[in-house]
């Protein structure tokens, strides 16, 4: 992927952050024993997690990194700051630990790890730099003893600096526009800017060809009506949209196994048919949330496989659908809406009130109402009308 | 208008006693010896913004600071200026000029390598 194949190696060759950068390697270079640990805090894809290791590169240190996804409880962390206390790392270089993501740090699995990291960091003996998306009240006590350095978004037009250096790498060029849309997109994170861009350009045979996307309805009928797995798979991975993946900002995409599964509910009555095609969506929305909570991203690639291998033979002649609600009850759902919103124009004109405080009344009205017969004479007969159609059904 | 930068002390006219504690609980920090303000990164920088605007009847703007020739970035007129929240991004920018001409990427890693003085770390 580019964001790690294009991850800076050195201070320098990052974009953004100039202040934070200057004062965190000002900060390394003036360490001593006993100087206060540092907290990065900023949000996601700004240069934290990759400044410390071009750190850790540039002034040749061994870099001891824990991260979200290692346990982080008291055993740990002890077990690995106490023999690193005498501060020699491998062949007797010195060394840096780097805990990132510790506003994640509060788990049960980490029992007791903010407390040992809060003696650590104390009285440090090797440099110690955290790094936290936001601060938080859990992170109080942790930021009396650290040297806050704050990161924020990097400026779209550096962004675009570093996207034009990439593409330059790779030889390839994509529209003006479509560099100032990745941009504009990117909301100041590197990482989701490389993602993106990586996507886009998803190589063919030579350098500079674009497989693009097939539009989400086209790619699904294709997936439901070919004739051999191979294709299908190749038209579900092709299909525009994504599998939930909490590190990127998607608004503007559609989360394929949402449209696989209003698509399989509107396409079969077939009851045993459809439990098994339901049993294995579900299982797929299992595995992408396990694959998102241990932050292995990169097995997302295989969901596209697992899908198309294990629907073929239950999904064929199906249709794509957007709606996630079957046809019997959306027809229900309409048919009540339009009598509903018959009935709250009707009493709210009658009533002198907004229709959605009546919509809010309507159901204290109803029960009136019904006990209340000698009203009924009352009140207007086409209100009654719709009121009964709401009623009745 | 009136155009602030980050760190970049700037002076204001006498405001009175009920702005000056605003501005100080909005974070703006105060240098009593040479009587200038300055955006640090501690600063609520849209409440600044706010304040300052109300009080001196003006348009407050914050802008960025071009990495390589050190001038405004002139914001206003950057492609971008919709989508770029100057509160929330970091300092230094790269002005038109700068981006023109020639390697604007190399400039800016020359730049930035001459700021953080890293030539005493490495062989």
């Amino acid at each position: 992927m580019w964001s790690s194949r294009y991850r800076p190696t050195r201070v320098e060759e990052m974009v953004g952050n100039e202040d934070a950068r200057i004062e965190v390697v000002k900060w390394l270079k003036r360490w001593k024993i006993g100087m206060k640990p540092l907290l990065l805090i900023g949000p996601p894809g700004v240069g934290k997690t990759t400044l410390v290791k071009a750190l850790a590169i540039q002034f040749n240190l061994d870099l001891i990194e824990l991260n979200a996804s290692d346990t982080r409880s008291k055993e740990r962390l002890e077990g690995i700051i106490i023999p690193l206390l005498s501060n020699k790392g491998i062949m007797d270089r010195r060394v840096i630990l780097f805990l990132d993501e510790v506003d994640g740090i509060y788990s049960n699995s980490d029992r007791g790890g903010l407390s040992s990291l809060l003696t650590f960091a104390k009285e440090p003996s090797i440099p110690i730099i955290m790094a936290a998306n936001r601060e938080n009240n859990a992170l109080k006590e942790l930021i009396k003893v650290c040297k806050i350095v704050k990161f924020y978004e990097i400026p779209p037009r550096l962004t675009l600096l570093y996207l034009e250096y990439v593409l330059r790498k790779e030889n390839v060029t994509i529209s003006r526009g479509e560099e100032i849309n990745i941009v504009r997109k990117s909301g100041g994170d590197m990482r989701n800017l490389l993602n993106t861009v990586n996507s886009i350009i998803a190589l063919g045979s030579s350098g500079n060809e674009h497989k693009s996307k097939v539009p989400l309805q086209e790619a699904i009928n294709n997936f439901f009506n070919t004739l051999d797995k191979y294709s299908a798979l190749d038209s579900l991975s092709n299909a525009e949209g994504f599998y939930y993946d909490p590190r990127f900002n998607r608004d503007y995409e559609v989360d394929k196994l949402d449209v696989l599964f209003s698509s399989v509910i509107n396409s079969t009555n077939d009851i045993n048919k459809l439990a098994t095609i339901l049993n294995i969506l579900s299982e797929v929305d299992i595995i992408i949330a396990r694959m998102n909570s241990s932050k292995e991203w990169r097995m997302l690639r295989y969901i596209d496989t697992i899908l198309a291998y294990s629907l073929f033979n239950y999904t064929r002649g199906f249709n794509y659908n957007q709606y996630n609600i079957p046809y019997t009850l959306a027809n229900k759902i309409f048919k009540d809406g339009r009598a509903i919103n018959k009935l709250l124009t009707e009493l709210a004109t009658l009533l002198h009130a907004s229709k959605r405080r009546i919509a809010v009344m309507l159901p204290y009205i109803m029960l009136i109402l019904k006990d209340k017969s000698e009203l009924l004479d009352k009140i207007d007969k086409s209100i009654l009308e719709s009121m009964n159609g709401v009623y009745n059904d | 208008m009136i155009r602030l930068q980050r760190n970049i002390p700037f002076k204001l006219p006498r405001l009175g006693s009920d702005t000056f504690s605003k501005l100080m609980r909005a974070k703006l920090k105060y240098d009593k010896k040479n009587s200038t303000f300055e955006i640090t990164d501690d600063t609520e920088i849209t409440s600044i913004i706010s304040i300052l605007s109300n009080v001196l009847n003006k348009e407050v703007v914050l802008e960025l600071e071009c990495i390589i020739c050190s001038k405004s970035t002139n914001c206003a007129e950057c492609e971008y200026a919709d989508v770029c929240d100057r509160s929330k991004v970091s300092s230094y920018c790269i002005c038109r000029e700068c981006i023109d001409n020639g390697d604007a990427y190399e400039n800016y890693k020359k730049s930035i390598f001459k700021r953080l003085k890293l030539n005493d770390i490495e062989g």
